[in-house]
């Protein structure tokens, strides 16, 4: 276990700077997307105010400003997606980057004299945190733009909109940030079991090199199909058969299976066929 | 003592080792020699289990690898095995956290040894100074084993006296050393065992002292005899 | 311990705010709209206990939010636990069939006119397909005795399916081990051909022998032609009278397009059809019921939306007597443009109409007239409240209305 602790924070650190990067891209776009479309915003309502035109007629030609349009835009959106991608990559590159080059510290990792399967839990808590502190950033970030708001556009003119209910609607901040707690560790299960099938088509290529390539994308491929079975087996059952709560629960059990058999898998290989 | 025995491994449709078998055994320093690509460095691999072998058994100890044996036998690859982003003293610090075997003494008495810095930046170092923090961070444990692969290749000659004294020095005396060279004349009047290795296969292993004192033959020579009939 | 630090520094502002997140995310829909009815005049008692179950849409969302409303207030299905909301909210009648059959209920259409519900029974009529497009092939019978929860389950190739394009279930009824279904199977028209889906509707009562178990009678009562696509549209309205007689209303309806771009009813038939026995009466009414969208039946009345001089009118048409009644559904007078696509219901023997539409200035106004005089008993006002002000208009669309103790 404190080989484990102590391995996690290391690779914790190594990947602590450009996290960090990422972070601050995202503040600067997306504060700076939020001021400069309500100041935009801003100038419309006074040029209509300089035309004469009451507050009446403002709010008829006018929609409510809120959270909701600066969040429907590519600075927003962009800056998110890049740090999203950046987490995806980096599931990969955690383990080729001591591969790789003139860099020989995967020999270092392997000889430890700990459980190997440390260092591979070590890059699976990396990964995890990371991503669950992206999108904890995030929520923040849309909450001080909601202030940002706020602090610009007065409040006759403002879409009443809470943080929650953006949240809520906009289809990329619900998959990712859920409102009910229950939904939100079933998604992030769901993305610990992504991760170890990565991770395990890495060590599969690792091991085997070339012909490697193949077997990890057929380990994708099956991981894939057993954890969607409850899904795509609707349309030999059925496709109302299973009652929502049903087809969770299957998935659940579905994905624990593909974790376990990856683990075992991921075992066998670091310790037994895995080459430098 | 490290028992290699009957050995087969491949690369593809290479086939590297073919039954290679040896011993070595502690308190003695065993050098294995061979052409290029005649499967040294895989051997070496191979019993840190850094890379698989297809068949044949390697014991250390009369025992198979487990995760505590790391504690026992050290690894010196031939480039350096820390993150080059790192500083000395960070090295010295992440081997220590890890290691119970770390010897922080001998680490900081090598150190100066070697004339280095603990401050200094892996990356920022030369070939040759990279290549005793290397030394250092496979001698500075109490191991019983030290593995080195190529300690000396392409390192300047000044280094090469350097690293070449620490093979007298009490660091390695009761150690059991297996080492990968090809620069035999820096350390031949050391080597205890000589491991000879040509098509995958141990052709002779013999002790160096015990050949010279009876057949009047350098290493070179029982090379040549073997190499080049 | 310094080492950590990083790792515990994000690890803090993880828990903290989730923490945040989550319990804030309990409050979320008390900002959503709310629903409230407000008394101008008469009985007011006939809403007090009316629930709403349908979706709202304020226009600052980008989907519409469903909800359920009843004395206690406006629910939303996003106030749903997550494993809840993933069935999600549905008629009350569904609710409850889905909660106490559960396993007779798997894998079926939860809607409304599939079922038929005794005291002694549950029938439901569906389709089911193995094509891709899941266009319908065959019927799913399925007879549930409630005290022995015995299920008798009947699969059978719909009768001339090729000649479809699709099927309507519109009512099941069931009647001395007899399952009755009447559907309206939409084809191509024999005599008009068109691009916009311009069919033939065929209204069509299936009986099936439980007892048996085979598809014992297959009757077309009527088919309602299809207009040219410039012309107009044609319906096959099918409304039901009394469910548990299975007694029902065909009205064949035109929608016709007037040069002006404007549209007008025309009746061109109305039936009364016990289901049972097939039985089909014409009805004599008059043709050129102007506006004349028919919205509700009962025993004896068929109801239909009227346009008077541009306001919106209910007019009564008793089918035994033929005596007629239209009246104002309120007297300042609703434009029938803005009657259109409300919600007109008999609901527990009274008329209620509901607006779906409001618009920021108007006053969305509901009524409940008596189902006899189509005089108004209760008049009020549908608001909304956390309504977005700066919205033009607000839409509500009504699954269903119910009395709900």
């Amino acid at each position: 276990m404190k080989s484990f602790l102590k391995l996690f924070n290391f690779e914790f650190n190594r990947f602590f700077k450009l996290y960090i990067g990422i972070f601050v891209c995202m503040f600067v776009f997306q504060i700076g997307g939020a001021i400069v479309s309500s100041l935009l915003y801003k100038k419309q309502i006074n040029e209509l105010v300089n035309q004469g035109a009451g507050q009446n007629a403002i709010t008829e030609q006018m929609e409510p400003f809120g959270l909701l349009d600066v969040t429907y835009n590519l600075y927003f959106l962009g800056p998110l997606f890049i740090g999203l991608i950046s987490i995806l990559f980096y599931t990969f590159f955690i383990w080729y980057r001591d591969w790789i080059g003139k860099n020989t510290f995967v020999y270092r990792l392997l000889t430890l004299p700990t459980s190997r399967m440390n260092v591979f839990y070590a890059k699976l808590a990396t990964i995890f945190i990371t991503g669950l502190g992206l999108m904890a950033f995030q929520l923040f970030l849309m909450a001080i733009q909601s202030k940002v708001i706020a602090f610009i556009i007065p409040k006759i003119y403002r879409s009443e909109l809470d943080l929650m209910s953006v949240v809520y609607q906009l289809d990329i901040t619900y998959m990712l940030l859920p409102t009910d707690f229950t939904e939100f560790i079933f998604y992030q299960f769901i993305g610990i079991v992504v991760t170890v099938v990565f991770f395990t088509s890495i060590l599969i290529e690792r091991s085997y090199r070339i012909i490697g390539n193949v077997y990890a994308l057929l380990n994708i491929g099956i991981a894939c199909l057993i954890m969607l079975a409850p899904l795509w087996s609707v349309t030999f059952i059925g496709y109302n058969y299973f009652y929502g709560k049903e087809v969770i629960l299957l998935v659940l059990l579905s994905s624990s299976i593909v974790l376990i058999l990856s683990l075992v898998l991921s075992r066998y290989l670091i310790n037994k066929k895995v080459t430098v | 003592m490290i028992e290699v025995k009957n050995i087969k491994k491949s690369y593809g449709k290479k086939q590297v080792l073919n039954g290679a078998s040896f011993t070595a055994n502690k308190g003695e320093i065993t050098c294995l020699v061979g052409i290029n690509g005649s499967g040294k460095t895989t051997i070496l691999n191979a019993i840190m289990n850094l890379t698989p072998i297809k068949s044949g058994e390697i014991l250390i100890d009369g025992a198979k690898l487990t995760k505590k044996t790391y504690e026992k036998i050290a690894y010196i690859p031939d480039t350096i095995t820390m993150l080059s982003t790192m500083r000395i003293e960070d090295a010295f610090l992440f081997m220590q956290d890890y290691y119970t075997a770390w010897n922080e003494k001998r680490a900081k008495e090598l150190l100066e040894f070697f004339k280095l810095t603990k401050d200094e930046k892996i990356q920022h170092l030369s070939k040759g100074n990279k290549a005793k923090v290397n030394m250092i961070l496979g001698l500075a444990l109490d191991v019983d084993y030290i593995l080195m692969d190529e300690p000396f290749s392409g390192i300047d000659i000044f280094s090469r006296e350097q690293i070449a004294d620490v093979f007298t020095s009490h660091l390695i005396e009761d150690r059991g050393v297996i080492i990968t060279t090809h620069e035999i004349q820096d350390i031949e009047h050391l080597i205890d065992q000589v491991v000879l290795l040509d098509n995958g296969i141990v052709v002779e292993q013999f002790n160096a002292e015990t050949v010279r004192e009876e057949e009047g033959k350098s290493i070179i020579d029982v090379m040549r005899e073997v190499y080049r009939p | 311990m310094k080492k950590y630090m990083k790792l515990i520094s994000v690890a803090v502002m993880i828990v903290v705010i989730y923490t945040v997140f989550f319990i804030s995310g309990k409050e979320m829909t008390a900002s959503f709209p709310q629903i409230k009815f407000h008394h101008i005049e008469g009985d007011a008692s006939l809403v007090e206990s009316l629930a709403i179950f349908g979706s709202i849409n304020t226009g600052n969302y980008f989907f519409d939010e469903t909800f359920k409303y009843d004395k206690s207030g406006t629910t939303y299905e996003a106030d749903l636990p997550w494993l809840e909301r993933l069935d999600g909210f549905s008629s009350e009648q569904m609710e409850r069939l889905n909660k106490k059959y559960p396993s007779f209920m798997r894998g079926k259409d939860n809607y409304d006119s599939y079922f038929f519900e005794s005291d002694e029974i549950v029938a439901y009529v569906g389709f089911s397909s193995m094509n891709w497009e899941m266009a319908p092939e065959k019927f799913e019978v399925h007879l549930l005795d409630r005290a022995s929860e015995q299920v008798t389950k009947l699969t059978v190739d719909i009768p001339d399916v090729l000649d479809y394009w699709y099927l309507d279930i519109r009512n099941v009824y069931y009647e001395d081990g007899k399952i009755f279904v009447t559907t309206v199977n939409y084809k191509e028209d024999a005599v008009v051909s068109s691009e916009y889906g311009n069919y033939a509707e065929e209204v069509v009562i299936y009986t099936f022998d439980m007892e048996n178990e085979q598809l014992e009678n297959t009757t077309s009562i009527h088919t309602v032609n299809a207009l040219e696509d410039d012309q107009g549209f044609a319906y096959a309205n099918v409304l039901v009278a009394d469910k548990d007689k299975g007694s029902l209303y065909l009205v064949d309806s035109n929608e016709i397009y007037s040069e002006d771009g404007s549209s007008s009813m025309k009746l061109n038939t109305v039936m009364h059809i016990d289901v049972a026995s097939q039985k089909k009466k014409e009805i004599k009414v008059e043709k050129e019921v102007k506006g004349g969208v028919p919205v509700q039946a009962d025993a004896k009345d068929l109801y239909f939306l009227q346009d008077k001089d541009g306001k919106a009118a209910l007019m009564k048409y008793n089918v035994e007597n033929g005596e007629m009644i239209s009246k104002l559904i309120f007297d300042e007078g609703l434009s029938y443009d803005d009657a259109q696509g409300s919600y007109i219901e008999v609901i527990n023997g009274e008329l209620y109409y509901i607006p779906t539409f409001m618009y920021n200035d108007d006053t969305a106004k509901i009524a409940v007239l008596d189902t006899n005089t189509l005089d108004k008993k209760y008049v009020g006002e549908l608001t909304v409240e956390n309504r977005q002000q700066m919205n033009e208009f607000l839409e509500i669309y009504i699954n269903e209305a119910y009395i709900k103790e």
